[in-house]
């Protein structure tokens, strides 16, 4: 089914642009927006980049309708200090908001397509097949996506960079 | 074309990379981190039992039958909503281009820079306040439903927006000086006058003659979007030059990001947005900085000339050379010599700049 297919996708792209409580509510939306434009949709193997890129306007007019980004952020900020859906670090784990934090501060190529692999839990080729990427620029997006997230967290391996 | 287990330089694979890749390999245990840390968020909502959407086979037939009576009443106040914005927003399109002037409002006494028009609502003019001996400063603030008009010079007018406080200098100044506080406002600055100074977040905008653009700013920065003409940024000893249409966002902290050309894809938006974060962010190889600018650089076409010309203030100086060479290639080079490119002498970079304009226009 295209929702179970999609909605994950879209969730994963919501959740790095808004806060955490408006996404799932959003990724609805923009499932049934696509649904409902879906005639304009010329080439239907492009659904996923169609899709993806509602879903991203979705998230932009979602900030603007809020007026104040500066309303969006205290919510994204009040998630920092423990929001609804917080997990709390064990030792050795990383704090989810804390992480969330980071990769929301990542460029949007690099924030995108790690949210896809991390969040959604898709693999490079879905990811790829998705949204309309190459599988190269998958590939460019994740390794140094990826690197700069463990900079900015702090951890990781060193010399991993590309 | 890279093969399966190889990354883009056609070297092999790490595990770690393999495993980021399609989970076959061993990730690393930052990776894995990473990774629990945000599984937590992953969408395990399903739909709502009375919203319906048919599969594949509804694509196929280019149809779709959404039921969503459990949440009309909310589409009906979506919609409302959609069309009172529509509505003022029309007004405010609307509003902007009327001619018939309200009443002046501007104070009687010394000459003054300009002229302040009430359009609509409730339009608050300030005593003005002496900066120095021959400048004062005064303020204006717009209602919620309010618009005022100022004018200076023979034709240059800027339409200040509802819900907007600014500060208008009068006395003698090089140019026309107005400063943006909050809200948002319009200025067409006539080709025949001085250039108009915007100064928003302790920044100055300097609106060219011949341009029309639009700010919008609050506490957390300021969108500038240039309709047409040029706006230059002076911050930090970096200049900024935005050439309409073009948008270009300004952070009070970091100051102008690379502006955005109208023309330019979304893929070359991106491209610049992650350069642009890198320069902003010390990066944590110079090998990454080299290959996203060396990505962007190759997608670069004569729509990105202007770009260029702005990421030369913004890249380190031993990364100049490809940035100018690539430049170089959409526009007739100036006779000034190359080299002071790369020390961003003032006067060769002012020929570069009117050269990427015109192959901008020319394309």
């Amino acid at each position: 089914m295209l929702y179970g297919q999609y909605a994950p996708v879209i969730h994963a792209l919501l959740v790095v642009s808004i806060a955490k409580r408006d996404a799932e509510e959003l990724t609805h939306d923009v499932f049934l927006k696509a649904m409902a434009r879906l005639g304009d949709l010329r080439e239907h193997g492009a659904f996923g980049a169609w899709v993806c890129q509602i879903a991203r306007n979705e998230a932009m007019s979602w900030g603007r309708r809020q007026q104040t980004v500066k309303l969006h952020l205290a919510r994204v900020a009040d998630e920092g200090a423990g929001g609804a859906g917080r997990t709390a670090a064990g030792e050795g784990e990383l704090d989810t908001d804390a992480v969330l934090q980071q990769l929301r501060q990542l460029p949007e190529a690099y924030r995108e397509t790690l949210a896809l692999r991390l969040i959604a839990g898709l693999t490079g080729p879905q990811i790829a097949a998705a949204t309309g990427m190459t599988h190269a620029s998958v590939r460019v997006n994740l390794f140094r996506g990826m690197t700069l997230l463990r900079g900015a967290l702090g951890i990781g391996e060193k010399g991993g960079g590309p | 074309m890279t093969m399966p287990g190889e990354s883009n330089s056609g070297t092999p694979m790490t595990p770690d990379e393999q495993y980021l890749w399609d989970g076959s390999g061993a990730g690393a245990p930052s990776t894995k981190q990473i990774e629990g840390a945000l599984r937590g968020l992953r969408f395990a909502r399903p739909l709502e039992a009375d919203v319906k959407v048919e599969t594949q086979a509804g694509i196929e037939a280019g149809r779709v039958s959404v039921a969503q009576q459990g949440r009309s009443s909310g589409r009906w106040f979506v919609l409302a909503a959609g069309l009172l914005m529509a509505g003022a927003v029309g007004y405010l399109v609307a509003s902007r281009g009327q001619v018939a002037p309200g009443p002046v409002v501007t104070p009687t006494g010394a000459p003054e820079t300009w002229t302040i028009t009430k359009q609509s609502g409730d339009v608050v003019v300030g005593e003005p306040v002496p900066v120095k001996e021959t400048l004062t400063k005064r303020t204006v603030t717009t209602g919620a439903d309010a618009m005022a008009r100022v004018q200076a010079g023979s034709g240059t007018t800027i339409t200040i927006e509802p819900r907007s406080v600014v500060e208008l200098a009068d006395g003698n100044t090089k140019s026309p000086w107005i400063g943006l506080t909050s809200g948002s406002m319009f200025a067409q600055v006539d080709r025949s006058d001085r250039p108009v100074v915007v100064g928003v977040h302790g920044e100055a905008m300097s609106l060219r003659p011949g341009c029309a653009a639009m700010m919008v700013t609050d506490q957390s920065g300021t969108q500038l979007t240039c309709k047409t003409g040029e706006v230059h940024i002076e911050w930090d000893q970096r200049q900024t030059r935005v050439l309409g249409p073009a948008t270009c966002s300004v952070n009070p902290a970091s100051g102008p990001a690379l502006p955005y050309p109208a023309a330019a894809s979304k893929e070359a938006c991106s491209s610049i947005d992650t350069v642009d974060h890198l320069l902003q962010t010390a990066p944590p190889s110079p090998t990454m900085m080299y290959g996203e600018l060396h990505d962007y650089l190759r997608a670069t076409t004569a729509a990105d000339a202007t770009t260029l010309w702005n990421l030369l203030w913004r890249v380190p100086q031993e990364w100049r050379e490809p940035v100018r060479d690539r430049l170089a290639k959409f526009i007739r080079q100036p006779k000034s010599d190359p080299q002071m490119v790369l020390k961003l002498d003032p006067m060769t970079m002012d020929a570069w700049w009117n050269a990427a304009v015109e192959a901008s226009e020319r394309r």
